[in-house]
């Protein structure tokens, strides 16, 4: 009995993946985090209080980090500080202190996964099933999962300073902010990577989900057995790998 | 098609919404310490030695131990799954299958990843932040998609009286 067309994917897309994923991350990571600093700081700079002195530094480990403007939320801590401060005797009691900036870190493991959409994309487009124009799919799809990379560790940033400064106004649009930052690091790198290989890859959708479109209601009498199509053993012309 | 399109983002988001809330990360705590418990038994059986801390998996001489955060007990890639199931066209019976089977599938292949990271963080710890946050995501999110495709092939699968009428 042949394997069927989803574990060949499987395993496909398991030996791509592996493959293209330590090339990416022994090979690539530096190089491509060294490309994506430049759009990074000047998009950090449009942030509200954040001037064109704004740089991203990094860290021994790797990491990014970059001096956030303090905002409201440092006003407690600041005062903590003065008020401990009052107790010394000497001239250091005196001068009045100021909390000028704090630091937003992104730690380097955190940096690697926003840039995984992009070989995890391509993972997937060499293991789906072949289409007539690949270079579009290549092109169109390596661009779209950069961009999401991108967002997401510009969104990772924009929290970060955020829950720091404190710009953005009501507490819905802190939530979709919260939510926006949530899902850029736990589902967009793995999960964007997939949906845009289903969305430009035609054939692979439809062997995935093409009786969803020629099917819209579950109930299908039993005597209609052209409605099934896409793919298994019934499908005509289809192609099989 | 459309009504797919729809409803899993719809689906996704409100997943996600209710994973950031507090009782569902109290009950995903409970749930990551069953999970490490298992893993340290699975290790124990096939002859390893681990203990089960809580959300941490430890070698009994404290010289490698793994902590189990969100993300790493599989709830993401579930909820994921989780919604691209609940979108699909497909009777409620089938669905209750899609919920179940899936997210079994999936935390048996979760079991596996949470093992081996065991045993890579021992070995080497460039290989084990590769295989952590690259590669076993990676894997594990491409296993949802093909448990979603065989799903959908699955309840598409012509039953015994198609089969008879085509004969």
């Amino acid at each position: 009995m042949p394997p069927s067309p989803q574990l060949r994917f499987l395993a496909r897309a398991s030996i791509l993946a592996t493959a293209i994923l330590a090339v990416w991350w022994w090979l690539l990571l530096t190089p491509v985090l060294a490309v994506m600093r430049a759009p990074t700081e000047f998009a950090l700079r449009l942030l509200p209080g954040c001037g064109q002195e704004t740089r991203i530094l990094t860290g021994p480990d790797g990491q990014w980090s970059f001096a956030a403007p303090p905002g409201a939320a440092s006003a407690p801590l600041q005062n903590a500080i003065q008020e401990a401060m009052r107790g010394l005797p000497d001239a250091a009691a005196k001068v009045p202190w100021r909390i000028s900036s704090k630091q937003v870190v992104c730690a380097r493991t955190s940096l690697s996964l926003f840039s995984l959409s992009l070989p995890l994309y391509w993972s997937i487009l060499l293991a789906a099933p072949p289409r007539k124009s690949r270079l579009r799919a290549a092109l169109g799809g390596s661009a779209l999962a950069a961009a999401i990379g991108f967002v997401s560790l510009l969104l990772f940033f924009v929290k970060g300073t955020n829950d720091l400064a404190q710009f953005v106004p009501g507490a819905a649009a802190r939530f979709a902010l919260d939510l926006a930052s949530y899902l850029g690091e736990s589902l967009l790198p793995y999960a964007a990577p997939l949906l845009i290989a289903i969305w430009l890859n035609s054939e692979f959708r439809d062997r995935i989900l093409s009786a969803a479109a020629l099917r819209s209601s579950p109930a299908q009498p039993a005597h209609q057995p052209a409605a099934r199509s896409g793919y298994g053993p019934g499908r005509k012309g289809g192609r099989s790998r | 098609m459309r009504r797919f399109l729809i409803l899993f983002p719809v689906y996704l988001l409100s997943g996600f919404t209710v994973l950031k809330a507090s009782f569902a990360q109290s009950v995903l705590s409970v749930m990551t310490g069953a999970l490490v418990t298992v893993c340290a038994r699975l290790i124990r059986a096939f002859g390893g030695q681990a203990i089960a801390e809580g959300a941490i998996l430890r070698t009994p001489d404290n010289s490698f131990a793994l902590m189990v955060v969100a993300g790493c007990n599989a709830a993401h890639v579930t909820v994921l799954l989780w919604a691209a199931v609940l979108s699909f066209p497909a009777t409620w019976p089938q669905r209750a299958k899609g919920l179940a089977g899936g997210g079994a599938a999936i935390h048996a292949v979760n079991l596996i990843r949470i093992i081996s990271l065991f045993y890579l963080g021992r070995w080497n710890r460039d290989v084990f932040d590769f295989a952590h946050v690259y590669l076993w995501e990676s894997l594990i999110t491409i296993d949802a998609l093909v448990v979603f495709w065989t799903w959908v092939w699955l309840i598409r699968k012509p039953g015994p009286i198609l089969h008879a009428h085509a004969a």
